[in-house]
């Protein structure tokens, strides 16, 4: 699966955690300014573990890695 | 569904959290000196023009009847939401406190505390606004039932008279504020599952011996406050450390750990049984796009933690607790189903309902609350042309446990409100409470 395609899948979620409209959802926009909170965050795990098998809750969750949906993706992709 | 339809258009049924803030008001007007109410306080730079303020508010608050409504049950035995009759404009009381020099430093916080432990005046009275002006600061407080409005609904509201105030015409403001809601009685497969799955959480919870401190209800005891503050700098270094010890993002279960452990150490100091913590945590199940659609009642369910002391003194441990049950029940579903479930309880009579509340803990619901509103839904930086130098909450604590600490931010601050039934806390364990806070975030 490529980062395009994750990314999709994961605005789509994000889409429906946060009520906005996807096209509202840029990539590169950190996760704060788009309304997640911590809450939020567990949410989209939940949603990586059931869609990608990747349980990161216990992981150290480093900003880098988590902080807008292109590097979460790149992060995901990585780790498939 | 010709019922649900013929309800949806003249009624709001209450949902099943509303019903369990109902049983709580019971139980806190039984105990305490007034209800399950909350309050918003506005710190404001000036003192804002009392006749103006009264006659906006006025003109604002005729756009709600629902306001002025009351509990009542439809002959499906489901509670609804009465609106007043002829959608009469609500009688909203504003009381006026000028505090003298013998007010002292603490003042403000006084006239704010005595005013949310006010009760309310009759059954229609859901609402109260407070003004308050100081030597050096003033607010504007509002006094809300918690049948009304949930934490965000409130700040929501008063958002909504900032727009007002700002020039947002009457029939607009009030436009997509959504005062009906069906029966929600079915499908009820989906439900009596839910319950299924919450019962067997409740059990499992009843199963170990809850930590808790001694209620004293003598007297019918108000609710008493400390706020502490942290300014733009320090919240950002709180939620520095935050990141590094739980992850990014992860704000709400460092400050719950961190809380966590300032109050196991009163737990340990009173020497209080072994057992383990129960906490609930609120959480905001809103869907809508405009916050109009859901203003009003209780959108909230619970999370529940359980921790054992002995996981409490290692921070990164507790974190680690906090975070698992955390996805846990988020992937469980846990808040919906506790939601759904409750929907059930509505049938039950609240006095019922008050006693069958006790059953499963043995009359102890809580080990205390913890609550983190993560964004002030409050947007604007004004109120009545005065600035807002700060925003915060004094809520009262459902009882028991009647102790919690109570999270909010508004523009880059964070505060915490310590909340604690009179005689919970000594005054040297509040003083410890706020120096740990202060400090160990």
């Amino acid at each position: 699966m490529t980062v395009q395609e994750i990314e999709s899948k994961l605005i789509q979620v994000i889409s429906s955690i946060t009520n906005q409209d996807p096209a509202a959802i840029t990539p590169d926009k950190p996760f704060p300014d788009l309304g997640i909170d911590s809450l939020g965050f567990v949410e989209i795990l939940v949603f990586i573990e059931k869609n990608f098998k990747l349980q990161l809750i216990s992981t150290p969750l480093n900003k880098q890695d988590f902080e807008t949906v292109h590097s979460l993706a790149s992060f995901i992709s990585r780790e498939l | 569904m010709l019922l649900n339809y013929l309800s949806v258009r003249n009624k709001y049924y209450l949902n099943g959290f509303d019903w369990v803030m109902g049983v709580i008001d019971l139980i806190m007007r039984k105990t305490t000196c007034a209800g399950n109410a909350s309050q918003v306080v506005f710190m404001l730079d000036t003192p804002p023009d009392e006749t103006a303020f009264r006659a906006a508010l006025q003109r604002f608050l005729a756009l709600f009847p629902v306001i002025g409504g009351s509990v009542s049950r439809h002959y499906t035995l489901t509670p609804y939401w009465k609106m007043p009759k002829g959608n009469a404009a609500p009688t909203v009381p504003l009381t006026v406190t000028r505090l003298d020099d013998a007010a002292g430093p603490d003042g403000l916080l006084a006239a704010v505390t005595y005013s949310v432990n006010t009760p309310f005046g009759n059954a229609h009275e859901h609402l109260v606004f407070h003004l308050v002006y100081g030597r050096n600061e003033q607010c504007l407080a509002m006094t809300f039932d918690h049948r009304l409005f949930d934490a965000r609904g409130a700040e929501s509201f008063m958002n909504l008279f900032q727009e007002f105030l700002a020039g947002g015409e009457d029939s607009r403001i009030a436009e997509n504020v959504r005062l009906t809601q069906g029966f929600d009685l079915r499908p009820w497969k989906p439900k009596f599952l839910a319950g299924q799955a919450v019962n067997r959480k409740m059990i499992a919870l009843s199963r170990e011996t809850m930590r808790s401190l001694p209620i004293n209800l003598g007297g019918k005891p108000g609710f008493r406050y400390r706020i502490v503050s942290f300014s733009r700098e320090e919240a950002e270094g709180i939620y520095t450390r935050a990141y590094a010890e739980a992850g990014y993002l992860m704000i709400m279960p460092y400050l719950f750990a961190r809380v966590f452990q300032t109050l196991h150490g009163v737990f340990e100091r009173r020497g209080v049984p072994h057992g383990a913590y129960v906490v609930p945590v609120s959480t905001d199940l809103r869907q809508a796009k405009d916050i109009r659609e859901e203003l009003f009642f209780n959108q909230n369910s619970m999370f529940f933690f359980q921790v054992q002391p002995g996981d409490v003194p290692d921070l990164k441990r507790l974190i680690g607790v906090i975070k698992e049950q955390m996805y846990e029940q988020v992937q469980s579903k846990f808040p919906h189903n506790l939601m759904a479930a409750s929907s059930l309880t509505r049938i039950v009579p609240l006095p019922v309902l008050r006693r069958i509340f006790n059953l499963p803990l043995q009359g102890k619901i809580a080990s205390f609350c913890f609550s983190h509103v993560s964004k002030c839904s409050y947007t604007s930086h004004d109120l009545m042309g005065c600035r807002i130098v700060n925003v915060f909450h004094t809520p009262r604590m459902p009882v028991p446990p009647g102790i919690g600490i109570f999270f909010n931010s508004f523009d880059g601050r964070l505060n915490a409100t310590i909340s604690w039934l009179d005689g919970t806390f000594t005054d040297a364990e509040v003083a410890a409470i706020e120096s740990e806070l202060r400090c160990g975030l």
